[in-house]
């Protein structure tokens, strides 16, 4: 692309002009911007309409999901951006799975508002999140999760590093499919914390969590599933200190925990991470004692661990390569040792064509595995290939995989990708859970605009057996969304989940937080159709981040569970939905079902996204909260996509 | 280069000061900024480019081809009267003018038909997007109209069109400030080649390098130089001290060649 003046002010040569230039253009109504005087503010309401039916011999009747969205963004001279989330059901039945549903939720957000000496302010009200420290999000192992709650949050930020973080509340789950909704829980859960930085390599922090008569927290298991809470209702106390070192290439983390979760008595534990890079090679390697039931609010942490790890990693333009060994001990029993290893390498045959394998070891606890993997990723005529072969073995089962992936090229402003994988899974006779069966998966996620006016979003995945016993599985997200006019626009979406009664073997480490045995679900199927309503003054002259007059550009991209590590949103794959990206640490949004969001008007130039990784579903984590830096030209589109990993 | 924008280089050169354009006249998003597509004689492709408008009022948009070469700089130099061998005949635009409320968006539609007996080849024009308002040009006090544009390039390799490569070397030129090791690259096929691959080497003080050939286009006909930037993790700024020694594979297309060389 270039730019600058024209040449001269007449072409000397005259084009030709498709059906003589009679052709209609394809033009979309504008953006709802409606005046650009003023700071930065938008607002915007979806009316959702649905009908939600779940599916099998016995299924309840057919439910309903009606309700509105509502979402605010408004910049203020001196008290920071603020924002408004809600959602409210206004009819339907029980949920299909959820005992509880919620009939809506609200947050306010305010985020960076100046003060003296350069000290800043977030707060939030409503359904939200518990705050932590920065100092324990950083945690490669054990997670600190915050819950969600209904109560407020204050987080200070002011010089030498100093940041204290307060909130408290009655803990809940998020449900709803479409409309963003809350189940209180009862009960209480508050938390109190500080960090300090008393020289330039040192970080110090501390922080307080208490949950008081409320049931304990399940984060979704599995991708499409909801948050689950226990039957019985618990207390626990939980101190935390921990000291960060970190100086250019090295770092070390000294973390301790404290508490008590009901009549359990005391429980503390401790554990140590430290890294260092030197040129292409990173080690990675730490020790950790941690006493069972230990809870952090009212959720469990991974506890009745002792052990250590160790991990290097080399990355060069051609090789990328790492080695992993977990020991893994009970504290509470004998016998339990688990040692895991998986190493993983990627050579660049050319510029075109790449190769590499994983292999994984868990050997004791009377639950030996073991998994192989091999691939080959090609850039060819019509877009990215990847071949895959898989094995993975334990005591109950064989799983063969052959997958073929595909990232289509296509026009600008779409995309296209697309896998088609044979699964054969040989259950051992002793096996608990009889799985013999071959599956047939074929996957596809694509979107993009078919005119100026009408977009469209799939993600669909969907498997058959073809010999065996295994329930199909489904799962398809497909929405069309259509501008009618400047504010105005229709969106209609087809939902369905059904989980399959069979699973892939994963061979993972034993810190990885456990997916649960996937039990046959009878699926949930649905249509929606939301009409939007969008209105935002001074966007174009006051962009985020901006300031009156600077260019702007578009900001979008998907954050994505990256199932193979291979960096790269491949058909399969799944979005994250209703996860918090933030811009600069001051204007966040939520992703939509597939895992994208949008920020519309970014001031041009440098810019930080970070994602609250609390909010991803487990066991799926983003190192260093996802922080991806990203340069917004003025007049141009930036496109964005964060892979989440798999805690290993 | 225009009059009016010439004056007012020169000026802001005279003057010392920067050059700089309001956004308001022109603020055309367009996408994708260049196009590389393959087709066969007798063949009509379609293809799309979306223009936005960024301003916040209704814009209007003149569109239309040139021809083009690139400079030494890689500055991109438009012709508007058609070059010897043009394909411009080949294109049909969608229409002249555009009109865009404020941040809407037009999904402009362009063609181009390869007659029949075209040989092979590459067909390269670009499509021209300019305001149709004059926007200002700062320089210091002084505010000079000028019109802005953006230019779209495309390039349609035709029947089995490709480059053919001579390599030519070593010598050690200057980028950005700093020594790097050199290769002439001569293009004497018909259709432009971007070089690359993977290239280790040793300085002087035995540091060991990753080397990255520059992926700028080499236009058929043409003779560039390919710098090898070194690449060192975790030194942004590597410093190299020569003699150099550069092994691997340069490669393009779906070809490449072997490199053993001394660079001082």
């Amino acid at each position: 692309m270039a730019t600058g003046p024209p040449e001269s002010a007449a072409p000397a040569y005259q084009d030709h002009y498709i059906a003589e230039g009679t052709l209609s253009p394809d033009v979309s109504p504008g953006e709802y911007v409606t005046s650009t005087s003023g700071l930065s503010r938008a607002v915007r309401i979806d009316g959702v309409m649905s009908y939600i039916e779940q599916q099998g011999a016995g299924a309840p009747p057919a439910t309903r999901e009606d309700g509105f969205i509502m979402d605010g963004q408004w910049d203020t001279a001196a008290y920071g951006a603020w924002s408004a989330n809600g959602g409210v059901r206004l009819d339907g039945s029980d949920h299909p799975g959820i005992a509880e549903y919620g009939t809506g939720s609200f947050s306010l957000h305010q985020r960076g508002m100046p003060f003296d000496d350069g000290w800043t302010a977030d707060n939030a009200l409503g359904d939200i999140n518990t705050p932590l420290i920065d100092l324990a999000r950083l945690q490669p192992r054990f997670i600190l999760a915050p819950g969600p709650m209904e109560g407020f949050d204050t987080q200070w930020r002011g010089p030498s590093g100093l940041e204290i973080v307060a909130g408290g509340g009655e803990p809940g789950i998020f449900n709803g499919i479409k409309i963003p909704l809350f189940d209180p829980l009862g009960g209480s859960t508050g938390t109190l914390g500080a960090q300090w930085s008393p020289a330039a390599q040192w970080a110090l922090g501390g922080e307080l969590a208490a949950a008081r008569d409320t049931p304990l927290y399940f984060q979704p298991a599995l991708q499409g599933q909801t948050a689950t809470a226990s039957s019985e209702r618990i207390s626990s106390s939980t101190g935390y200190l921990t000291a960060l070192w970190q100086d250019g290439p090295s770092r070390a983390q000294l973390n301790f925990i404290d508490g008590s979760l009901d009549s359990n008595g005391n429980s503390m534990g401790a554990w140590l991470d430290a890294s260092h890079t030197s040129g292409a090679f990173t080690q990675s390697y730490g020790a950790f004692y941690i006493d069972p039931n230990l809870a952090w609010g009212n959720q469990l942490m991974t506890s009745n661990a002792e052990g250590g790890y160790y991990r290097v990693g080399y990355q060069s333009r051609r090789w990328l390569w790492d080695f992993d060994v977990d020991q893994v001990d009970t504290v509470s029993g004998s016998g339990s040792d688990v040692t895991f290893v998986s190493a993983d390498t990627r050579y660049q045959l050319s510029r075109d064509t790449g190769i590499g394998g994983v292999a994984n070891l868990r050997y004791g606890a009377g639950d030996d595995a073991w998994g192989l993997q091999g691939y080959l990723d090609q850039v060819n005529s019509l877009g990215t290939v990847r071949a895959e072969l898989d094995y993975a073995t334990n005591a109950q089962l064989e799983d063969y995989t052959a997958t073929l992936q595909q990232t289509w090229k296509v026009l600008a402003g779409n995309r296209l990708a697309t896998s088609a994988s044979v699964d054969r899974i040989n259950s051992n006779p002793n096996a608990t859970l009889q799985q013999e069966s071959t599956v047939v998966r074929l996957n596809l996620y694509g979107g993009g605009d078919l005119t100026a006016r009408l977009s469209a979003n799939a993600v669909v995945q969907w498997a058959e057996t073809v010999q065996g016993e295994a329930q199909p599985s489904r799962s398809a997200d497909v929405s069309l969304s259509y501008q009618l006019s400047r504010s105005w626009s229709v969106l209609a979406d087809y939902y369905e989940n059904r989980v399959g009664s069979w699973t892939q073997l994963i061979v993972t480490s034993p810190l990885t937080p456990p997916i649960e045995n996937v039990i046959p679900s009878a699926g949930v199927r649905g249509a929606f159709l939301t009409v939007r309503y969008q209105e935002a003054h001074g966007g174009h002259f006051v962009p985020l981040g901006g300031v009156p007059g600077s260019g702007s550009g578009h900001l979008s991209g998907v954050v994505y569970l990256d199932a193979n590590d291979n960096g790269r949103y491949d058909a399969g794959e799944a979005g994250a939905p209703n996860v918090i990206v933030i811009l600069d640490g001051r204007y966040s949004v939520r992703t939509d079902s597939n895992g994208r969001f949008d920020f519309p008007a970014v001031a041009a130039g440098h810019h930080v996204l970070t994602v609250q990784t609390e909010t991803l579903p487990l066991p799926w984590t983003l190192n260093n909260s996802g922080r991806t830096e990203v340069n917004v030209s003025t007049r141009e589109s930036t496109e964005v996509d964060i892979g989440a990993q798999r805690i290993r | 280069m225009s009059p009016r924008a010439r004056l007012l280089i020169v000026l802001s050169a005279l003057l010392g000061l920067p050059v700089t354009a309001a956004a308001a006249g022109f603020a055309a998003m367009v996408a994708p900024p260049r196009l590389e597509l393959t087709s066969r004689a007798g063949v009509k492709l379609r293809q799309v480019i979306t223009i936005t408008n960024g301003a916040a009022t209704t814009a209007k948009f003149r569109l239309h081809t040139a021809d083009f070469t690139l400079a030494d700089d890689y500055g991109v130099i438009f012709q508007d009267s058609l070059a010897p061998g043009s394909c411009r005949p080949w294109v049909a635009l969608e229409r002249a003018e555009v009109a865009l409320p404020g941040g809407g968006t037009i999904r402009y539609r362009f063609e181009v038909q390869v007659p029949a007996d075209a040989p092979r080849g590459e067909c390269r024009f670009g499509i021209l997007i300019e305001g149709e308002e004059p926007s200002v040009a700062q320089a210091g006090a002084v505010k000079l109209p000028i019109a802005g544009r953006i230019g779209v390039i495309v390039y349609v390799k035709v029947g089995d069109a490709k480059p053919a490569i001579e390599v030519f070397g070593p010598e050690v030129m200057t980028l950005n400030g700093q020594r790097v090791p050199t290769l002439r690259v001569h293009n004497g096929g018909d259709a432009h080649v971007r070089m690359g691959g993977f290239l280790t080497g040793t300085d002087a003080k035995g540091v060991k390098y990753d080397f990255v050939p520059s992926t700028l286009p080499i236009l058929p006909g043409e003779v560039r130089p390919v710098y090898l930037s070194p690449s060192l993790p975790g030194n942004d700024h590597p410093q190299l001290t020569f003699p150099v020694t550069v092994q691997g594979k340069l490669e393009w297309d779906d070809q490449s060649t072997e490199l053993n060389e001394r660079f001082e």
